[in-house]
């Protein structure tokens, strides 16, 4: 079973057609990491998992809910952390804290006390009245006491300072290794990577790739090259179209291949230019996805 | 929900209620007066907005002449404060229908079951805030005439206005509460009151009876002669002679009410749509 | 956080700059090589307890699951046992030994690897042969 499983999920934003057919799954355990450009659907797609925002078309299962549940059951299962952070901005965190106690069952009420701590947010100011970093804490503070088994993240670590992003990591690793799963979206990589096991990538309203990081970063590296002469014209479409070749540079007599998967066929083509020296690195994820995502990593 | 709902209201809510208290308490023991033009300078009789005399003569003989009184009950009735109380109370809930949405919308609540709660808690705060000042104001007594008995007056019509009252308050709340979901909350509680107590009393105003006295030419006698009479001179008239007939009637009312209806399910829709943000 | 045991904090302290998750290197291999490495050269004797999956990913800031699989893939190799109840030790072997399938084949894929860069490179079988022969020399002398 599945924290979470998205199948053609469409969904408008106005006249827009945000999602077009999204496709996504969120393992029990995991952290996965949602990513794409802004404006790419990401916050639509978790409302819409909520049904807080309409869907006109696709099925979202959450657990072990029926396909398509309503809005109010999911919520008892599924938190979510929109960008920013939602507060009543008359109420205070110790009355935001008293009103989850009331509506989820499961409520942590030391998980939600701690949190608000370390985040240094005070208990008895009104909301409305706390800076941002302040209120993204507060809200943290919430979902983490919520104590649901699915929590959907929207940028959390925007507002935050460099501190409490090592915080927010932290809380939700030891979330996860208690049997929580955890979906967080963000458009800059680097700032989850290592924290998401999982990683979905949103373009043009489609998860064009969904894979696990770790095997992700297996099939990606660089193959580089140094020739002995400048490469030959000819050589660049021939070896372009390798399988696996993926991009390529060339400067001078320095040839950078980038290739996903086996590497047999590509160590082949180059033996017969006779480099003098070839190297195989590890590529970098954030590479991955400018290469995906086009810009913006 | 309706922990958080109570949890909110307490404090706006006993303040009011201290104030209401207060001024009402000093309005029924007489100690504070009427504010003019509501009321009579000497707290006697109703407000009079004016006689008229039609006289037929002639080919048209057979016409009834009258002189007729106008009168105003409930702007009378509760003069300023009690309208002023329900108007701020109905202002309050209105205005804070929407307050904290974004987060009550990602919690495992129906969004008809929010609105249900701060409706019923809206609507349970003018009733409240009506009857506290009926039990105030009816400890001024009612009008005595010469021919309509305080105990009449106080049955009939005091319950009447008492309604009027609710009937503006519940307004108020419903103006506020689709106002808010197009401007912000302040905006609209401010709008809300405005437009109330700039009708008040007016001739505009739904939410007063007026009362017509209609009495024959000689019955009226020379007072028919006179071009502007003063109130006094008025109100000690009426207070003395039986009119020939009363007739009352609620201008206005009948379409306030139906437009209120009208707003409160607009209201009702716009906070139930499916936001997309 | 909780004091851990002194040996477990200095396992973690250790361990951080051995991982590096925006390397392009698979983080859980990251873990498993330095495990590894560590236990090979003695810096982590038989006995020893790892810290748990939780207090290790905590203090990498690493998804669970990453480390889980790193412990999966170290008690596969044969290095570590976690037993219910007494955590993860490392377990007492004088040399490591692979008797998983696959674990074999991934190290015989690494080894084709690198034969296909040096044979692009410019050397040649008998060069290869030579190597093996005084790699065979050097290391047994080293095993004891």
């Amino acid at each position: 079973m599945n924290a979470l499983q998205v199948t053609g999920l469409i969904a408008r934003h106005g006249r827009r057609a945000v999602l077009r057919g999204a496709d996504l799954h969120v393992g029990q355990g995991s952290i996965t990491a949602l990513l794409g450009q802004n404006g790419s659907g990401k916050s639509t797609l978790m409302r819409s998992v909520l049904g807080v925002h309409p869907r006109t078309g696709g099925t979202v299962r959450v657990l072990d809910l029926p396909e398509n549940a309503s809005g109010p059951r999911v919520r008892e299962r599924v938190t979510y952390v929109p960008t920013g952070g939602a507060v009543l901005p008359q109420e205070t965190a110790r009355t935001h804290f008293a009103f989850g106690a009331r509506i989820y069952p499961r409520w942590n009420p030391q998980r939600a006390l701690d949190t608000a701590a370390e985040l240094h947010v005070p208990l008895d100011q009104r909301a409305g009245r706390l800076s941002t970093g302040q209120r993204m804490g507060l809200a943290l503070a919430y979902a983490l006491g919520s104590s649901t088994e699915l929590l959907m993240l929207d940028e959390p670590t925007n507002g935050l300072d460099p501190d409490h992003r090592q915080l927010l990591a932290q809380f939700l690793v030891a979330y996860a290794a208690e049997g929580h799963s955890v979906l967080l979206s963000s458009h800059v990589l680097p700032e989850v990577e290592g924290l998401a096991d999982h990683g979905a990538f949103l373009k043009d309203g489609r998860v064009i790739l969904e894979a696990d990081l770790d095997e992700l970063r297996t099939q990606h590296a660089v193959v580089q090259a140094i020739l002995p002469d400048v490469l030959p014209s000819g050589s660049i479409q021939r070896l372009s179209s390798v399988s696996g070749v993926r991009g390529f540079e060339v400067q001078g007599r320095t040839l950078t291949v980038h290739v996903q998967g086996g590497r047999e066929a590509l160590l082949a083509a180059l033996a017969n230019l006779k480099p003098v020296d070839i190297q195989i690195k590890p590529r970098p994820l954030a590479e991955v996805y400018d290469d995906l995502l086009g810009g913006g990593a | 929900m309706t922990w958080l709902e109570w949890r909110h209201v307490r404090l706006p809510l006993s303040l009011l209620g201290a104030l209401a208290l207060l001024v009402g308490v000093g309005y029924a023991s007489r100690v504070l007066h009427s504010l003019p033009p509501f009321a009579s300078v000497h707290e006697l009789g109703p407000w009079a907005n004016g006689s008229t005399c039609t006289l037929w003569a002639g080919l048209l003989s057979n016409r009834e002449s009258t002189c007729t009184v106008g009168l105003q009950f409930a702007g009378r009735w509760f003069d300023w404060w009690a309208p002023l109380l329900v108007t701020l109370v109905g202002a309050l809930f209105g205005s804070r229908l929407n307050s904290g949405l974004a987060f009550l919308q990602l919690q495992p609540l129906s969004t008809t079951r929010i609105l249900a709660v701060r409706v019923i808690a809206g609507l349970a705060a003018v009733t409240l805030a009506v009857l506290v000042s009926a039990v105030l104001v009816s400890t001024r007594g009612a009008l005595d005439f010469t021919w309509w008995h305080s105990g009449a007056v106080m049955r009939s019509e005091f319950w009447i206005a008492t309604a009027l009252v609710w009937g503006r308050g519940v307004t108020v709340f419903v103006i506020a509460g689709l106002l808010t979901q197009l401007v912000p909350p302040a905006v609209s509680a401010l709008a809300a009151i405005t437009g109330s107590l700039a009708l008040l009393g007016t001739p505009i105003d739904p939410f007063v009876r007026a009362v017509t006295l209609v009495y024959t030419p000689e019955q009226f006698g020379e007072l028919a002669q006179r071009e502007s009479i003063p109130l006094q001179v008025i109100q000690a008239f009426i207070a003395a002679h039986a009119p020939l007939r009363v007739e009352a009637s609620f201008p206005l009312l009948g379409w306030t009410l139906a437009a209120t209806l009208i707003s409160g399910i607009l209201m009702a829709l716009l906070f139930t749509r499916p936001r997309s943000q | 956080m909780t004091q851990e045991p002194s040996e477990e904090r200095g396992v973690l302290e250790w361990i951080t700059p051995h991982v590096n998750p925006h390397s392009g290197i698979p983080i859980y291999i990251q873990i498993v090589q330095a495990f590894a490495r560590a236990i090979q050269r003695g810096t982590l004797r038989p006995g020893e307890s790892l810290p748990t999956v939780r207090l290790l990913a905590q203090t990498l800031r690493l998804a669970p699951n990453t480390v889980t699989r790193a412990y999966a893939e170290l008690q596969r190799q044969g290095l570590i046992e976690s037993r219910a109840g007494a955590g993860t030790t490392v377990l007492s072997r004088p040399v490591t030994q692979f008797t998983d399938e696959a674990s074999r084949q991934a190290l015989t894929d690494e080894l084709h690897d690198v034969l296909h860069r040096m044979l692009a490179s410019g050397l040649t079988v008998t060069d290869l042969r030579r190597l093996l022969d005084n790699f065979t020399a050097s290391s047994t002398q080293d095993v004891l």
